[in-house]
């Protein structure tokens, strides 16, 4: 029987098909090919700042290394397959591999520094990082970069080296970190690694192991953005180590802060606004890059937890208009994603 | 406090919501739509005119602006030549050459989403540009999977890879790219008095990087010995450290392989070290552009060695200094050497579509294919070799210059020309080093 | 006020705390110097001094939140001094700290939850809730609320509650009357009376030294990170140096 609170989870699952429905039919949708492509990058991008938003906006320390972990992702499947002819399935195990075993050296000392030095701890990895990828040129191919070919493989028949494929690739991915990290939040494990972003005393002293769970949140991080970095490199089938350097850790940072901090929609929303609205701010020409500072600076100004917040609170008094509750903390809760 | 920033919050972003929509319509609005080309009557029902629409993609912020401005510049000045004498003719029908450009920002991602934008949306057939390598890289491998939209016209972006990727044989370059045989050069450094020379790059520069490598590996085949490798980062101002050391090296000659400022102060600092030995330039830069770093007095013994040094009074024609006037005078700008390439390729488009006598991108293609040198405009730049046949393209698409090494004339306080190399020695390397590439990736 | 179920404080009947002679240091300056206290079993022990004498370090150093320089302290035979505090917490130890420190994007209701952190048995963790509940009807109606957003009252009764719901043996509880209006002030020594009914033993930092001597059983007073004075509550309360410096006598 459909009452009161369940008729509400139960729009709210409706209105969520709705939006996969959508996404699986986009291709035939989008007409422009190219927006095709933004939207590939988007969605890359959303498991990128997923899994940034992990360790940035559950744990609460910002990090400057996501992009690193991006560079690290692509170059270790990239590399993989152009050497070993390794295939695009292989390359992302070994990506994510390759994330837990950084983020955990990366994660030992960087996390022992809180605050604005744990962030400055990190942005000089990603500076060794680009060093290290620039500088490796026998293993790399230094500051020219490298290519690699179309993967070969096909997904329920449609083959990856098209832009509509490799949609649908990108899309499963998207989905399976959104679930993931919803997954990951509601559970006793993502209770802890709030508590520690809450309050990091108080943490420790109900039992929460607060160093482990510092860990586990940047290693999922990382491994999120490892995989994110496979998959563009093989969407691109091109990189050099010139897009993983410093000045690329701001956008990151900023995805992560304009969507919403610590929500499982924010990545989304931070992810479309800095793949689109470069794009859209062409028009601007030269004063693109001015346009887009100032449009961010008044983001980060106006509204200090994201994009995401007004939007939930809009969704939110929709939901309690629809469902006519008086008590607004009940929508809160039905809502709650 | 809580409530007054939500109330701001909300209004500012009800003002962001607005600007970003208008700026979307003016974007929407504004991107060139239809096909490449049309032409048809027009209202005096006399001389048929139509237009013809050129991407161009390029380097115009980032990193390698430093090529990708001057390249976009090169191009605007040809194409406003071209139009200013009627534009392409085609049978009885002036086509007016409109350009659709795009900044790739020299970044890997930007030219694969700049040159999607060009194919998807505004739907053009022929980019040009590419200024600078990194960007070119990564168009090419879309280019490589889009043969029928898509034929790259490359100028400046001179990594010895991109006619790797040509295996569709849409890809273009006039810039003659960097696996061209050294050894003439090397030679010529040799004859002017180099035996135990210093090298001094931008190791960190997708082009530079190569090219010094390049030379040094042909060091020992030409009797010279290395005595070091000293790096060096675009807008360095200090290179007292390098110096010395190569100095203390034992150098009794450098090579220098970077931008121009840069390579200039170089020079002044050996001189100032008190230092005359020779040094070769890789850069190119018009006479003021060095005698504005260095004095006369410093200038002397130093030499450069260029597909083309756009100092005038370089060669006999005066083509290369119609060109440095044109350019100066429309850009308030000395040419460096990315623009003669990006101008060279206008030239090189506009003679392909009058050979196809057809504005059918497929058909231009072709044609383009089978260019003779003496096809071209005589105000193209470089001094193009002719190939078998008096072909402009090698197999690979691939169009060759042979080297200016410029000698500075204390007299004249400027380069002069000093030596022609490299005749004939291009397309056997290029090919050796395609082939070896391509079994390598697996092409 | 109703008694929570009994089985909550099964555990707390045969601990006693034992703090011998602890030291702390602040950089190079020792601002305890090798203090000792002891907490019986299920009584209430208080720690009362002025500002900066040292008590919310003590608090703090027994639940690890602070390395200590020198010293033993001892829980039910257990060592905890060296342990990381959610060692300490696994061992029944319960910190309500001071300041009332909530997870403030929580809600009530996870706040709880989070309290119960060490415990697995899920059903029973619901049944404390609904103790909880029974207890402070106030937070029931608050339960899907912002814990930052409830009033000062409000929050030191959840404070207590998240403490609470570890089952703890041992309850610190620092300042608990902090900011708080009198009325509110009495409301939290009769939780606190409550508390120690059921059988745990709480160890009661104030600064409202009136209230302390109230409720405790014995008292120690902290000046300047030493012990000056030590003894059962009635005794400590009538000296006339305490009641002078303490009490506004």
């Amino acid at each position: 029987m459909i009452t009161g609170n369940n008729a509400k989870k139960h729009f709210v699952n409706v209105i969520l098909i709705v939006i996969l429905v959508v996404f699986i039919f986009l291709p035939k949708i989008v007409t422009v090919s190219y927006y095709l492509h933004l939207i590939v990058m988007s969605l890359i991008w959303f498991i990128l700042i997923s899994g940034l938003n992990v360790i940035q906006g559950y744990t609460g320390y910002v990090s400057m290394c996501q992009i690193a972990f991006y560079g690290i992702g692509a170059y270790t499947s990239g590399l993989l397959m152009k050497n070993l002819h390794w295939g695009l399935g292989q390359g992302i195990l070994a990506a994510v591999g390759m994330g837990l075993i950084v983020g955990t050296i990366i994660g030992f000392p960087s996390l022992r520094t809180k605050g604005h030095y744990f962030s400055i701890v990190t942005l000089a990895f990603t500076m060794l990082m680009f060093t290290i990828l620039r500088g490796w040129s026998g293993l790399t191919g230094g500051i020219v970069g490298f290519a690699v070919r179309p993967v070969s493989e096909s997904l329920f028949g449609i083959p990856l080296n098209t832009r509509q494929g490799y949609y649908y690739l990108v899309l499963i991915f998207a989905v399976l970190t959104i679930l993931f990290v919803k997954r990951m939040t509601g559970s006793r494990t993502g209770r802890a690694i709030i508590a520690v972003r809450e309050n990091e005393n108080l943490a420790s002293s109900i039992g929460v192991n607060v160093f482990a769970m510092k860990l586990l949140a940047f290693d999922i991080s990382a491994v999120l953005g490892c995989i994110a970095g496979a998959l563009y490199m093989h969407y691109v089938n091109f990189v050099s180590p010139a897009g993983f350097a410093a000045e690329y850790a701001m956008n990151t940072l900023l995805a992560g802060m304009v969507g919403g901090v610590g929500t499982l929609v924010g990545p989304a929303i931070g992810s479309f606004i800095v793949i689109f609205l470069p794009e859209m701010l062409r028009a601007a020409a030269l004063y693109r890059q001015l346009a887009f500072g100032i449009v961010l600076i008044i983001i980060v100004f106006a509204l200090p937890h994201g994009v995401v917040r007004p939007l939930t609170k809009l969704w939110t008094w929709a939901l309690a208009k629809i469902f006519r509750k008086n008590n607004v903390e009940e929508a809160t809760l039905a809502s709650n994603k | 406090m809580k409530k007054g920033s939500m109330r701001i919050g909300k209004v500012l972003l009800s003002v962001l919501l607005i600007a970003v929509l208008t700026s979307m319509t003016a974007a929407c609005g504004g991107s060139g739509s239809g096909s490449g080309s049309d032409g048809g009557a027009d209202a005096d029902g006399g001389a048929k005119t139509g237009t013809i629409v050129w991407g161009v993609d390029d380097s115009l912020t980032g990193t390698g602006a430093g090529s990708g401005l001057p390249s976009y510049q090169g191009t605007v000045l040809a194409v406003e030549q071209v139009n200013a004498e009627g534009g392409i003719q085609i049978g009885d029908t002036s086509y007016t050459i409109q350009l659709k450009e795009y900044d790739n920002k020299s970044d890997a991602s930007e030219a694969v989403s700049t040159l999607t934008k060009l194919l998807d949306v505004d739907k053009v057939h022929f980019v040009i540009g590419w200024g600078s390598s990194t960007a070119t890289l990564a168009a090419a491998q879309i280019a490589m999977t889009r043969q029928d939209d898509v034929t790259m016209v490359v100028g400046n972006g001179r990594t010895p890879m991109l006619m790797v990727y040509n295996t569709q044989g849409n890809i273009f370059r006039s810039g003659t790219g960097n696996v061209y045989d050294p050894i003439g050069i090397v030679q010529y450094m040799k004859e002017v008095g180099c035996n135990k020379t210093g090298v001094i790059a931008m190791m960190n520069d997708t082009a530079y990087s190569v090219s010094a490598k390049q030379y040094m590996e042909k060091f020992e085949e030409c009797g010279i010995e290395s005595v070091g490798l000293e790096n060096f980062e675009a807008n360095d101002t200090d290179f007292n450290t390098q110096v010395t050391k190569l100095l203390h090296a034992g150098a009794d000659s450098i090579l220098t392989v970077g931008n121009i400022i840069e390579s200039a102060t170089i020079v002044r600092t050996i001189r100032e070290q008190g230092s005359d030995i020779p040094i070769v330039n890789f850069s190119a830069g018009t006479g003021s552009q060095w005698l504005g770093v260095c004095t006369n007095e410093q200038m002397n013994n130093c030499y450069t060695t260029r597909p083309w040094a756009s100092a005038i009074g370089a060669t006999d024609d005066g083509t290369q200094e119609a060109y440095t006037e044109a350019y100066i005078a429309r850009w308030n700008d000395s040419p460096a050497q990315a623009d003669c390439q990006a101008y060279d390729d206008v030239w090189i488009m506009k003679a392909a579509y009058e050979k196809a006598q057809s504005t059918d991108p497929l058909e231009v293609r072709a044609a383009m294919k089978e260019l003779k040198v003496s096809d071209l405009d005589p105000r193209c730049v470089d001094a193009f070799e002719a190939l078998d046949g008096d072909k402009l393209f090698d197999e690979f698409n691939q169009a060759y210059a042979p080297y200016q090494c410029m000698r500075w004339s204390m007299e004249e306080k400027t380069w002069t020309l000093a030596a022609v190399v490299g005749r004939n020695l291009g397309p056997a390397a290029h090919r050796e080093y395609v082939l070896e590439q391509r079994e390598k990736e697996g092409l | 006020m109703t008694p929570l179920s009994r089985h909550i404080w099964e555990g707390a009947k045969k601990s006693v705390l034992k703090i011998t002679g602890m030291s702390f240091k602040y950089g190079k300056v020792e601002v305890l110097h090798g203090i000792s206290i002891n907490a019986e079993k299920g009584k209430i022990t208080s720690l009362i001094g002025a500002n900066g004498a040292g008590k919310t370090t003590t608090m703090k150093a027994i639940m690890g939140l602070m390395p200590i320089s020198g010293g033993t302290i001892e829980w039910d035979g257990t060592t905890l001094s060296g342990k990381d505090p959610s060692d300490v917490a696994k061992c029944g130890v319960a910190l309500c700290p001071e300041g009332r420190q909530l997870f403030p994007n929580m809600s009530v209701y996870e706040n709880l939850l989070m309290g119960a952190y060490t415990r697995k048995d899920k059903e029973e963790i619901k049944e404390t809730i609904e103790s909880v509940y029974q207890w402070f009807p106030r937070l029931v109606d608050r339960r899907n609320q912002m814990a930052g957003t409830l009033s000062g009252g409000e929050q030191e009764m959840l404070a207590i509650s998240r403490a609470l719901m570890s089952k703890p043996s041992l309850m610190l509880m620092d300042e608990p009357s902090w900011g708080l209006a009198p009325i509110l002030v009495e409301e939290v020594g009769e939780i606190i009376k409550s508390i120690n009914a059921q059988g745990t033993t709480v160890l009661l930092v104030e600064q409202n030294a009136q209230m302390a001597l109230d409720l405790a059983d014995y008292v120690y007073v902290l000046e300047t990170g030493k012990i000056v004075l030590e003894g059962a509550g009635a005794e400590v309360s009538a000296n006339e140096e305490i009641q002078q410096a303490y009490l506004g006598v």
